[in-house]
């Protein structure tokens, strides 16, 4: 009996719970519906897919602001939070996407592996749809199987932060990684490059393996170890020391110990004043200011003042994780709008005048190395606290 | 009613498939196709934990060592650059071997850990993981020299962390391949999930199935009885990791490239969450629990975020409508099969046919 009642009582709250949204949903279908009117003359859609908020937020902020900006044209999706082991969940999401016959881009955005096969796919079912990715697979399989990919330019990063480290007074570059990231192609080469720079302006160049977050047991294990290395390697090497980590979750630690210790951090993984940055300084950023970025710059200057550690914080004025997916929505709009084909776009000359003309912020566009006609590399400018 | 009450799980989730389809929004084709490929990548997955069940060790997490077992194969077959015919009798051939020998492994570490095998298995799988990365990530390049020097990384130790494995997928495509929605699928890997479940099938009815359901229901009687149960847990164990190793043989045919590091990560939760939604318990599993439970987890995953992304209009929400219902239906399902079983044995007790009840069950299964 018992049993019934609680099957009754599933049942029924299921359906609660469903029909209490749907009624929701209506509102919803409308606008839906009073889009598609609009959209029929144009007939073309661009999707965009990012991590969840709590993942990412700058990639999902981006995307949302072009939801916003471009509301009948974008339709945003978001992966799922266990990205690293729900492969499959990735994969359906973005290949639901393609299931729309209006869609006709999909942009891809998060620094993930894994994702190519949902591209694979997509070209196979829907050759027609253009796909502009970003994420971190095999440079190869990305070159083959997508139309446009573009990511921020780790390698030469890899040449710019020690460099920068070094203007900022860094006599010793940390590198913090662990055994996945250090598998992948870009971040070990990059973590090879720092070290060749660093010999060449004479800092020494440390490198620390952390727990690894990507091996099934979270970064909790990997924060709490460099809550604990930091002021080791700091009491080891003094303050005119720089670190850097691969992971971004890394630096909710590694700024809130700069704060204490007073090392340098020239930029984070993925530079942008809104990641740890607003968590470690309390910053009140009203929702108004969601997306002004040069009003939370201010905020971190002036935060990094009272801290006495003015000149010793950088990065870029504008997170590339943010610029990405709405440089890619613009592009997509433009091609369509334009008539141009992926071929069309795919040089620097193009690019780099297209981020002058149609962006906040310009970018340096590189061919991503021989061979990869299909994938390009970019640098943002950058911004000293 | 005697059937809603029996499979009342399944039931619910089945009601909640529909309705969160209902308000995904996307097409039936769609949705077909996603669970059709689903159901090849985890089917055998599912199927590799009946027999560990049956002999009552719970739910063998260590299916993960399967996986491995087929990831090094395939990742050797790449090495060796194979291609056609021989690639697919290769990987099966080594990924077979590996997975008997290292199933051994584990049937010798799960029979040291009697009346703990699930939470050891758990840790069977976290530590043949990390064996198995530092492997690939390490040896390779120093102890072991690749032929194919294209899998290393640029610095010349450790394998790349995604390889293409065209030359395996190829292979699948080629076998009984058919046109839907103008997407290539084959039905090779059902034939091959055909023939699995089918030994399966026969593996139950045979001595070794019998004796497996005896050593499960009593490991103490089973024991005085003369029934050499470590033998028939091992046996069990190596079965469950074959099946694992080709089933994942399959994922990555399918799939068309392979994740080194992380490709064999989070399936043991998938296959253990899809028999539980099948109806079946930590005590009892059927292959129709299997089957149901693959295609109503995969079609509930993939339904639920579209369907909350709908409702409440929100990117971000879509995700968490999404573990919050997969999450919380496995719960539920736990706790319903747990009364269930709670409900027979006492109701059983109650009419004092308890013994009655095995012997009928001894002689069904002969």
């Amino acid at each position: 009996m018992k049993k019934r009642l609680l099957s009754v009582l599933l049942v029924a709250v299921t359906a609660v719970s469903l029909f209490a949204g749907c009624g929701k949903k209506e509102g919803n279908d409308q606008k839906v519906e009073d889009n598609g009117k609009e959209v029929s003359e144009e007939a073309y859609k661009i999707g965009i897919v990012t991590p969840t908020l709590t993942v990412s937020e700058d990639e999902f902020r981006g995307a949302e602001e072009m939801v916003q900006k471009y509301p009948d044209l974008v339709v945003h999706k978001t992966l799922p939070e266990d990205f690293a082991t729900n492969k499959e969940g990735c994969i359906s999401v973005v290949t639901s996407l393609a299931d729309d016959p209006e869609m006709k881009y999909i942009l891809f955005d998060n620094g993930m592996e894994g994702i190519v096969p949902a591209f694979q796919t997509i070209r196979e079912k829907r050759p027609d749809i253009v796909s502009i990715v970003t994420c971190n697979d095999d440079p190869k399989l990305l070159n083959e199987y997508t139309d446009i990919a573009i990511t921020t330019d780790w390698v030469r990063r890899g040449v710019t932060i020690p460099t920068k480290a070094h203007e900022m007074g860094a006599k010793t570059f940390i590198h913090y990684s662990f055994p996945t990231h250090m598998a992948a192609a870009s971040k070990a080469e990059r973590r090879d490059m720092m070290k060749k720079t660093c010999e060449e302006l004479g800092m020494e160049f440390v490198e620390v393996t952390t727990p690894d977050p990507q091996t099934g047991n979270g970064t909790a294990a990997m924060l709490q170890f460099l809550r604990e290395d930091i002021p080791r390697q700091i009491e080891k090497y003094g303050a005119d020391t720089n670190i850097f980590g691969t992971n971004c979750p890394m630096y909710d630690v590694i700024l809130d110990e700069a704060f204490k210790l007073k090392f340098t951090v020239a930029e984070q993984c993925c530079p942008t004043p809104t990641q740890a940055y607003p968590t470690v300084l309390n910053l009140e950023i009203t929702e108004d200011d969601l997306g002004n970025y040069s009003k939370i710059n201010d905020m971190i200057t002036e935060k990094a003042k009272e801290a006495e550690m003015t000149g010793r914080l950088s990065g870029w004025a504008m997170p590339s994780s943010v610029y990405i997916p709405e440089f890619k929505v613009e592009l997509a709009k433009y091609m369509h709008d334009e008539g141009l084909e992926p071929e069309d776009v795919l040089s620097k000359e193009f690019l780099d005048k297209f981020s002058e003309e149609h962006m906040p912020v310009a970018a340096d566009f590189q061919i991503a190395g021989e061979g990869l006609d299909h994938y390009y590399m970019l640098i943002l400018e950058d911004i000293y606290y | 009613m005697k059937f809603v009450k029996n499979n009342i799980v399944p039931i619910a989730i089945f009601v909640l498939t529909v309705i969160a389809f209902y308000f995904s929004g996307m097409s039936l084709n769609y949705l077909l196709a996603e669970v059709y490929t689903r159901f090849i990548r985890n089917m055998l997955f599912t199927l590799a934990l009946i027999l560990p069940v049956t002999c009552g060790m719970g739910i063998n997490f260590a299916i993960i060592v399967g996986a491995i077992s087929a990831q090094m194969a395939v990742v050797f077959a790449l090495d060796l650059n194979l291609a056609g015919i021989p690639v697919l009798l290769f990987i099966s051939g080594v990924s077979i071997l590996l997975s008997v020998i290292f199933g051994a492994l584990v049937a010798l570490l799960l029979n040291k850990a009697r009346g703990n095998e699930m939470i050891v298995s758990i840790m069977i799988g976290q530590l043949s993981s990390v064996i198995y990365q530092f492997v690939f990530m390490v040896a390779y390049g120093t102890v072991l020299h690749p032929v194919n020097a294209e899998i290393l990384l640029e610095r010349g130790i450790g394998v790349r962390s995604m390889l293409d494995a065209k030359n395996i997928s190829e292979v699948f495509e080629r076998i009984l391949p058919f046109r839907f929605e103008g997407k290539s699928y084959t039905l090779f890997p059902v034939v091959i999930i055909i023939v699995f479940s089918l030994i399966l099938f026969y593996l139950q009815r045979t001595k070794l199935g019998v004796l497996a359901k005896a050593v499960g229901s009593n490991l103490d009687h089973a024991d005085t009885l003369g029934i050499r149960s470590n033998r028939i847990r091992s046996i069990c164990i190596i079965v469950s990791t074959v099946f694992a190793a080709m089933s994942q043989v399959i994922f990555i045919g399918d799939f068309g490239t392979i994740n080194v590091y992380t490709g064999h990560l989070g399936l043991d939760t998938f296959a253990a969450a899809a028999i539980l939604v099948g109806g079946a318990s930590i005590k009892e599993a059927k292959m129709r629990n299997c089957f149901v439970g693959v295609l109503l987890f995969h079609a509930l995953f993939i339904t639920s975020p579209m369907a909350g992304q709908n409702l409440f209009n929100n990117p971000s929400v879509g995700e968490y409508f999404r573990s919050f219902l997969a999450y919380g239906v496995i719960v539920i399902a736990i706790i319903m099969n747990l009364r269930k079983e709670k409900m027979k044995k006492t109701s059983e007790v109650f009419k004092g046919n308890l013994k009655i009840d095995y012997k009928q069950k001894e002689r069904r299964n002969k």
